[in-house]
């Protein structure tokens, strides 16, 4: 038997193999949504920083919009969301057409290691494409105000330590409130990502506005239900006793714990459902 | 080598069954036509075969392995070519080099001897190629990987008609004693003189299972009569006058007239299951 198909379950020669056929056969797609991500985070953070230009009379000091730290995370992060939940919904493309269906399960490569080869572009890859152009558009957008302004001194590079991973030195006592952020966004981003990868094995059609519909309506039934919930709690007696979960600490682990288990939970669906695929959009 | 054993197969549980306890056993070294109206269930039943849809009862299994496991071992041994797929915008080249390594039986001699049959060239792109072209390129992909069941939908569709001759060349030359070969279609003229074993579907189930030469020594096929033998068991108008199908008591073969037959058995299965149920030397 060849090596590679001695392991029927994982093996890491087929896996790579898959990732090296997978990335080359869609290629151009993918560098176009990567290409797509960093023009979008240049046109947030460089570009309007530049285009406000020096202010009549004021030639020594950057404007303040979008050269505000808290501004740009903040475009940043909308960015990170919304490619996200696009990327998402891309996961699965290898099986959305009854066309790639049937080459893509009749490869003798197990579900297992189709499923951690899309997980791999579509997610590690995702994030290292997001990171690269937050870094070089900040990058750039700090050079740029250098060129423009007389005292650039007061430009920050993007407090992202938390957010995209890479360091900027920080005052001491942020680091726990950046690691909540840091649970907070990768928790979200990767619910996201496993919930529009579901959705586009759900339906086959309008599976990006469907997700988008269904994810509204969940959030507002458990929104309800946590509301409802929360006041139940409260109208109880004692009610420090029952917030007694005092360490910062111990809330970020029950908030990783939380957000890992939910996206898990997702992406195993999804995996479950990619392997029946060609049935479930016979439905 | 192939088994089915009580296949049962529905979409969904509102719809009927598509197929209801199918049961074959198909041996190497042969050329299985499979023919049947629309919606009779060949496609499903050749995806049903090639692991990429759940049955509700039984099971198909390769060399005595459940294909719906979709094993890489047991999926290195089949090929399916469907009636429509997509192939990646990439050349020829490096669609083989990205893929016959999943493979381990590849020739790319015989690829090579598969595209001078069908008259093409070796260094094309992919995507730049019509839908007659890239089923031969696929077929011939297919074809040279030597896998022991190769599962055919609808081949001839998009073909030339230098390429439907093509095709009868390609197939008559890649048989080996090892191999085994499933045709689905519904152009019998394209692929009659290449058949080794018929089978016919109907609504669910096979009507007719049986070789070339068992089919031949109980029947007589006769075309362009002026009037209907009396002892004729079929008979059907064209504009040449009437065909016929008799029962073969003098021991001539007969070339098979496909369609005759096809139409034969979907109009009068019990009589064909009663011809079959007895021993050829009585007809």
């Amino acid at each position: 038997m060849s090596a590679i198909l001695t392991n029927q379950t994982f093996s890491f020669a087929r896996y790579r193999a898959y990732l090296a056929a997978y990335y080359n056969c869609n290629r151009k797609r993918l560098l176009l949504s990567w290409g797509l991500l960093f023009i979008a985070c240049m046109l947030f953070a460089v570009l309007p920083a530049i285009a406000t230009g020096p202010q009549e009379g004021n030639v020594m000091y950057p404007p303040s919009l979008f050269n505000d730290v808290e501004e740009e995370t903040i475009a940043f992060l909308a960015i990170f969301i919304i490619f996200s939940s696009l990327c998402g919904s891309q996961m699965y493309s290898a099986v959305s057409s009854r066309n790639d269906r049937s080459t893509t399960l009749t490869l003798p490569v197990s579900d297992a290691e189709k499923f951690w080869v899309y997980f791999t572009v579509y997610v590690v890859g995702y994030f290292a494409a997001f990171y690269i152009s937050a870094w070089v558009t900040d990058l750039i957008r700090v050079a740029a105000m250098k060129m423009i302004y007389a005292e650039p001194g007061v430009l920050n590079h993007i407090d992202a330590a938390g957010l995209f991973g890479f360091h900027v030195p920080q005052p001491e006592g942020y680091a726990i409130n950046q690691m909540g952020t840091s649970i907070g966004v990768y928790g979200l981003t990767l619910i996201l990502i496993s919930t529009f990868a579901l959705g586009t094995l759900l339906w086959e059609r309008y599976s990006y506005v469907k997700t988008c519909c269904a994810l509204a309506l969940l959030l507002t039934a458990l929104g309800w239900i946590a509301y409802g919930g929360f006041k139940l709690w409260l109208s109880g007696d004692d009610i420090s006793a029952r917030c007694s979960i005092e360490s910062q600490d111990t809330r970020l682990v029950i908030a990783a714990v939380l957000f890992a288990a939910i996206s898990a939970g997702i992406f195993a669906l999804g995996y479950r459902r990619m392997k029946e695929v060609e049935t479930i959009y016979r439905w | 080598m192939l088994e089915l054993e009580n296949l049962s197969f529905r979409y969904s549980r509102r719809k009927p069954l598509t197929l209801d306890d199918f049961s074959l056993s198909l041996a190497a070294g042969g050329v299985y036509g499979l023919l049947g109206p629309n919606g009779a269930g060949k496609s499903t039943l050749l995806q049903l075969i090639a692991g990429m849809l759940t049955p509700e009862r039984g099971c198909a299994k390769l060399y005595g392995v459940d294909t719906r496991r979709r094993l890489p071992e047991t999926m290195a041994q089949l090929f399916l070519v469907p009636e429509e797929f997509s192939l990646p915008p990439v050349s020829l080249h490096d669609y083989i080099r990205l893929n016959a390594r999943f493979y381990p039986r590849f020739s790319a001699d015989d690829l090579k001897k598969y595209l001078e049959i069908f008259d093409l060239d070796a260094d094309l792109r992919l995507n730049a190629l019509s839908m007659g072209q890239k089923k031969k390129v696929f077929m011939c992909f297919a074809m040279s990987c030597n896998t022991p069941l190769l599962l055919m939908d609808e081949p001839t569709n998009g073909l030339d008609i230098p390429g439907k001759s093509a095709f009868r060349r390609f197939v008559a030359q890649s048989l080996t004693d090892d191999r085994l070969f499933i045709i689905s279609t519904h152009q019998v003229r394209d692929i009659e003189q290449l058949l080794d074993h018929i089978l016919i579907m109907n609504t669910r189930k096979i009507v007719l299972d049986r070789g070339v030469a068992d089919i031949q020594r109980r029947l007589k096929f006769m075309s362009q009569l002026s009037s209907q033998p009396a002892e004729a068991l079929y008979a059907m108008k064209n504009v040449l006058g009437i065909d016929a199908i008799l029962p073969n008591t003098d021991g001539d073969d007969t070339d098979i007239n496909l369609e005759l037959l096809f139409n034969f058995a979907l109009e009068h299965p019990d009589l064909l299951t009663e011809i079959f149920s007895e021993p050829a030397k009585t007809l």
